[in-house]
């Protein structure tokens, strides 16, 4: 499955799962987003197992995507979610920093797509010819395979550079998505924040789209990393917790609350008519007992947004989550690698 | 001139071509602050540099 596939989904209410299955990472880069450490908090394999066996195959997702923390310190987890998601139609994906390259571990067998995250941090700690090794290794027995790049901004010399070898390598055939380091986790130290003005225009949340399982098991409506890592969750963001609940509950209440609905047609301001810090910070300001502003039209406007936002593409996507001057590199090789 | 949400959202380029009787009721009872939404989140994908608001994501982009 090409990334441009994968992200061409990323609009649709549930048509995806993002799973953090444990915090740990062996990596120590200066600008990791969830502060992982090889001592971090992981939680029993079961419930992670348990709640994808949950998954039935009229209302599964299109994908569930692996991370963490390093989803591959737990291969056999790994293999065990690929193999059960795979037995309902729903394909794997694995985003990792590739500490095992270049070989190439057995519980990818049954993934469909492995990303690696390549940058300047990262390349501290995993030589650059060991994961180029590792890509060509996967591509050559046919999985699915891109980059995950981050950089300091769209002039970040290191990034211009890296995006420039890739290409070269990997005769275009490899995509890449290409972010921006954010002000989260060990590189909120350092990292300068986000300072633009939020924008008055009302603004569909993308990121409200997917349930996220936070590494302690809970499932939340988002996947920014304030809501991840601090408890409680507000109460419209949570949408349960894998010892508790199953799929089709869990995706009901993606897919039904009012609230969430209308943060994914127009943003949390446009939703709640209120403004606090930022686009974000509104959002995880409103209280569980928050109701969207009554719509009759509610589930057409949302209709309209999701299929809007899925005509401007997988680089379209890009360009608003991502570093606008790159977006274009995320469609590279879809023309041979079509679903 | 009274607000006519049909005549509002084609004058804007969105394509109404394709939607149902049923749906045409709807949109035909959109206010005009969501016929501004409809409207202003469609120029916004068009653009080729849109504003970006402040997600911090980490590693979950997608």
């Amino acid at each position: 499955m090409h990334l441009a596939d994968m992200l061409a989904l990323r609009p649709v209410p549930a048509a995806g799962l993002l799973m953090a299955i444990t915090r740990r990472c062996p990596l120590t880069c200066a600008h990791c987003s969830t502060n992982s450490l090889l001592t971090s908090e992981e939680h029993p394999a079961e419930w992670f197992s348990g709640f994808v066996g949950t998954i039935g195959r009229e209302d599964r997702p299109e994908l569930i995507m692996l991370t963490g923390g390093e989803p591959m310190l737990r291969p056999r987890l790994v293999g065990a979610i690929a193999s059960a998601a795979r037995g309902v139609g729903t394909r794997t994906m694995v985003l990792t920093g590739g500490f095992f390259a270049p070989r190439v571990p057995s519980a990818l067998e049954d993934v469909a797509h492995v990303s690696v995250s390549l940058d300047v941090f990262h390349q501290r700690e995993v030589p650059r010819e060991n994961v180029f090794r590792l890509v060509h290794l996967l591509a050559e027995r046919g999985t699915a395979v891109s980059f995950h790049l981050v950089g300091t901004g769209p002039g970040d010399p290191y990034l211009t550079e890296l995006i420039g070898t890739v290409r070269r390598e990997f005769r275009d055939e490899v995509p890449m998505l290409v972010g921006r380091v954010q002000a989260a986790g060990r590189a909120r130290a350092w990292a300068p924040a986000d300072e633009r003005a939020p924008s008055e225009r009302p603004r569909p949340c993308t990121m409200a789209a997917w349930p996220t399982v936070s590494p302690d098991g809970t499932v939340t409506a988002c996947c920014n990393q304030d809501v991840l890592d601090h408890r409680p969750v507000p109460g419209h963001l949570r949408l349960g917790h894998l010892s508790t609940d199953d799929w089709r509950s869990i995706r009901t209440s993606c897919l039904t609350s009012p609230l969430l609905r209308a943060i994914r047609t127009g943003g949390p301001r446009w939703a709640s008519g209120r403004s606090e810090d930022g686009y974000c910070g509104t959002c995880r300001a409103l209280g569980a007992e928050e109701a969207a502003r009554p719509r009759p039209a509610a589930a057409y406007l949302e209709q309209q947004v999701v299929h809007a936002q899925v005509g401007a593409g997988p680089a379209g996507f890009m360009r608003r989550y991502g570093e606008a001057r790159f977006a274009e590199l995320v469609m590279l090789g879809r023309e041979t690698h079509a679903v | 001139m009274p607000f006519d949400a049909v005549r509002e959202l084609t004058e804007a380029g969105l394509d109404l071509q394709v939607i149902s009787e049923e749906q045409r009721t709807i949109v035909a009872g959109l206010s005009p602050e969501e016929v501004a939404m409809l409207i202003s989140i469609h120029e916004q994908l068009l653009e080729t540099d849109p504003e970006v608001e402040a997600h911090i994501i980490g590693g979950l982009l997608f």
